[in-house]
């Protein structure tokens, strides 16, 4: 799988160079700034681009918004966005589009090797990791929310938060001590809930998760 | 002081009227001088009424007595610093005596003949005196002075030689030369006058000199001229009386239109300059209303220029020749402060300039102790605000420092301790313990996270207001609302950095101790105010001075020149209001 990397900070850039190609990614470049980023997309259109949000020359919001314009150009290049802090409102930027192959993890999260590159592979492969700090926020609004999703129990609120952190059904039933059995049938009801058509259920699942997303931040809040 | 607008108090245009707090013993005087003229009056036509033959002339040296009278007094009430008024009650008493001939008593007749003339002189004693009442210059001092030899000397020598025929005519052409003389110097020294005058003095001197001299000399030549046409006394004496009552009018009206009348006591005047914080061209006009003389000037003497300015801070310059101008300087405790600057023909009396000087000495010491209190309130404030700048940039410093260093250390850290984990052929053991290690550090990263969150939010530096207050918002344990207009990049940092943090501070108060169930907060721009409103529905009862952060809050709100406002009644929820400026 090929990878571009978009981080300003010299050691971290080479420590996921060195961890991803350990780990059989091919990096195909990695840059200190949003637009070198940019460019060394389109030159090397990679499977999948990992960029922190704070990048020269304003260190403020430029990776993410980088990243934002990657996928509008590129649908088919999935993007990883890490940064220190995560927050509601750059999950619902980035996850705009009615599609998967989005990340949004706090960057400490690199430290466990084989959870982040299980979740870079799975947002390449279209589906979604968002880190638990920001599915908190999310999960926290959805349950005063009003429409489709306020009707969510908090059981299936915390399904569906599990499955916009990129769970599988076998991972969510260990965090939550259910069987496995049990969190299909709960991830059944969710979409029959969110009238979501019957299809494959990994495109299923990344719709859940966006109308999860969307009805979290889109509603009224307090509401 | 700063504020122009309290002139307000007093019209611009209008002369100040400062009332003195009890009336001075002098209108009680010239009321007392207003009876008795008038019993004078009455015992002169009463007496009169013995002699019906010269009643009527009786009755018109009593009318014009009383004209002069009221005149005088008049003039003496409305420019109590005036000589003027004095000067024709002095007149009206000469007119009294002169008619007494009339009432044919003896003794009063030699008294009435000795002082027939008077009037002449004190009619040429008003035209050197005039406008201030005060004379000027030796020369009409010696002329006055000749006046009066010449109307009562000689008329007295005249009337001790009636028996020498000889000797009277040699007096008399004396006086009549001696009175020419006296008049031929009065028409110069007047003429001078008005040369030197400006041209809104000329305006008011010229018809009253004009007056003033031709009813001397007509009054002077009238029975000569009249007898000769074979008219009666009475008629002579009729007409040199009407000529000499258009006298004391003139003069009123000339001392009253000269200036505005001194409306106050020295006193009245300190007390309102203490008590209303009057603006510098407000005491430059009381000054001028209660001295009498409405083009007084009062300059101000600046120590880092060397040099008096105006009530605006414009120089005055130094050199003034105009030798009707005085010029006294003002000091305080030897320092000098300033000078009042005043037409020395409109008040004679350099006392009162003085004594109104020590009055503008302390009004200007209490405006150099205000300008000073400004000056260093300004700087206070000025410090706090630096200090808020500097703690704002201290905050970035060290979020941004712990952000680039320490975070990045530590997610190293965790990697590096995972990689030890899973290099091959390591022990179980050593796998669990380094996963361990890696979450211990992933839980010190979470702390930096939250501590450099707290210091200054990422959303902050990244997108400004509304984005960090959302977040804010969305990790509230109670529901919350946020509705945000705001242009983020408009706002400075202080302003954007104090919006957050009362946000902040209020919403983890609504969540710490009020109970509420519901937190609304709006932050709205308005021109070029920022409007902060955060309300809750809970049990209300928070203050300032709870020991909550609200205190240091407003502190900072008071620093940017903006207002804070706490409304907590007890179980009725609490709002609070900051209303900062953000000039965009």
């Amino acid at each position: 799988m090929r990878v571009v990397i978009g981080e300003d900070e010299v050691l971290l850039r080479e420590g996921l160079r060195q961890l991803l190609e350990a780990d059989g990614f091919e990096v195909e470049a990695a840059v200190g700034t949003a637009v070198e980023l940019e460019n060394e997309v389109e030159l090397h259109r990679p499977d999948l681009v990992i960029t922190d949000i704070r990048m020269p020359p304003t260190r403020t919001d430029e990776g993410l918004l980088a990243a934002i314009r990657i996928r509008k150009r590129h649908p088919a290049i999935a993007v990883v966005v890490l940064s220190q802090h995560v927050q509601r409102r750059y999950a619902t930027e980035l996850l705009d589009q009615n599609s998967g192959g989005i990340g949004y993890l706090l960057k400490q999260r690199i430290a466990d090797v084989t959870t982040f590159t299980a979740d870079l592979r799975r947002v390449a492969a279209g589906g979604t990791a968002l880190d638990p700090d920001v599915i908190s926020v999310l999960v926290s609004r959805a349950s005063r929310a009003n429409g489709v999703v306020g009707t969510l129990t908090p059981r299936q609120l915390e399904v569906v938060g599990l499955m916009a952190e990129g769970r599988s059904n076998a991972g969510i039933a260990s965090q939550l001590h259910l069987s496995e059995k049990a969190v299909v049938q709960h991830a059944s009801n969710i979409y029959d809930a969110l009238a979501l058509p019957v299809d494959a259920d990994d495109h299923r699942r990344v719709l859940a998760v966006i109308r999860f997303l969307s009805a979290a931040s889109s509603t009224r809040r307090g509401d | 002081m700063t504020d122009r607008g309290e002139i307000g108090v007093v019209a611009p245009t209008t002369p100040t009227r400062v009332r003195s707090g009890r009336p001075g013993s002098l209108r009680l005087a010239l009321v007392v001088i207003m009876i008795s003229m008038l019993l004078m009056g009455i015992v002169q036509l009463t007496v009169g009424a013995g002699t019906p033959d010269n009643l009527a002339a009786v009755a018109v040296f009593t009318g014009t007595f009383w004209i002069w009278a009221a005149a005088g007094i008049v003039a003496w009430w409305r420019r109590p610093g005036n000589a003027t008024g004095a000067l024709i009650v002095f007149g009206a008493l000469s007119v009294f005596v002169g008619g007494l001939i009339n009432l044919q008593v003896d003794g009063l007749v030699a008294l009435s003949v000795i002082f027939a003339t008077t009037i002449l002189a004190v009619a040429v004693h008003l035209l050197h005196a005039f406008p201030s009442g005060k004379l000027r210059g030796r020369l009409s001092v010696a002329t006055v002075v000749a006046g009066y030899v010449v109307a009562i000397g000689l008329q007295a020598a005249l009337y001790l030689l009636v028996d020498d025929p000889r000797a009277f005519d040699a007096v008399k052409a004396v006086q009549a030369s001696l009175g020419l003389v006296v008049m031929i110097v009065t028409a110069i020294v007047l003429i001078v006058r008005l040369r030197a005058a400006d041209q809104v003095h000329r305006r008011s001197l010229l018809p009253l000199f004009l007056y003033g001299s031709i009813a001397v000399v007509l009054i002077s030549l009238t029975p000569q001229v009249l007898r000769s046409f074979g008219a009666g006394s009475f008629l002579i004496g009729t007409i040199q009386l009407a000529l000499s009552a258009g006298l004391p009018i003139a003069f009123l009206i000339g001392v009253l239109r000269g200036g505005f009348a001194r409306t106050g006591e020295i006193e009245a005047l300190s007390a309102w300059l203490g008590l209303s914080g009057a603006t510098r061209s407000a005491v430059a006009q009381a000054l001028a209303s209660t001295l009498g003389d409405n083009s007084l000037r009062v300059y101000y003497w600046s120590e880092q220029r060397s040099l008096y300015v105006d009530d605006f801070g414009a120089p005055v310059l130094a050199a003034h020749t105009d030798p009707n101008r005085s010029r006294l300087e003002v000091r305080v405790d030897s320092r000098l402060v300033g000078a009042i600057n005043y037409d020395n023909r409109m008040i004679e009396n350099e006392h009162d300039v003085r004594q109104a000087g020590d009055v503008l000495a302390i009004a200007v010491d209490r405006e150099r102790l205000a300008a000073e209190l400004l000056a260093s309130n300004e700087a206070l404030l000025q410090s706090r605000l630096r200090l808020v700048e500097t703690a704002d940039r201290e905050r970035t410093r060290i979020a941004r420092d712990l952000h680039d260093g320490l975070q990045v250390q530590l997610v190293l850290l965790g990697l590096e301790a995972q990689q030890i984990g899973t290099a091959p052929g390591v022990a179980e053991s050593t796998r669990a313990a380094s996963t361990k290690l890696r979450q211990r550090i992933d839980g010190a990263a979470a702390d930096l996270r939250r501590l450099v969150h707290n210091v200054l939010p990422a959303a902050l530096v990244e997108r400004g207001l509304s984005a960090a207050a959302e977040d804010l918002v969305d990790r509230v344990a109670i529901p919350a609302t946020l509705e945000a207009v705001v242009d983020d990049d408009s706002l400075a940092s202080a302003t954007t950095h104090t919006a957050y943090f009362i946000v902040a501070e209020a919403l983890t108060n609504a969540v710490k101790h009020s109970q509420a169930t519901l937190v609304q907060v709006r932050i709205c721009q308005v021109k070029n105010r920022l409007l902060i409103e955060v309300a809750d529905d809970g049990v209300g009862g928070a203050s300032l001075d709870s020991g909550t952060g609200l205190k240091g809050l407003s502190d900072r709100v008071d620093v940017l020149g903006g207002t804070f406002s706490l409304e907590s009644p007890l179980n009725r929820g609490t709002i609070m209001k900051v209303d900062l400026p953000c000039a965009s």
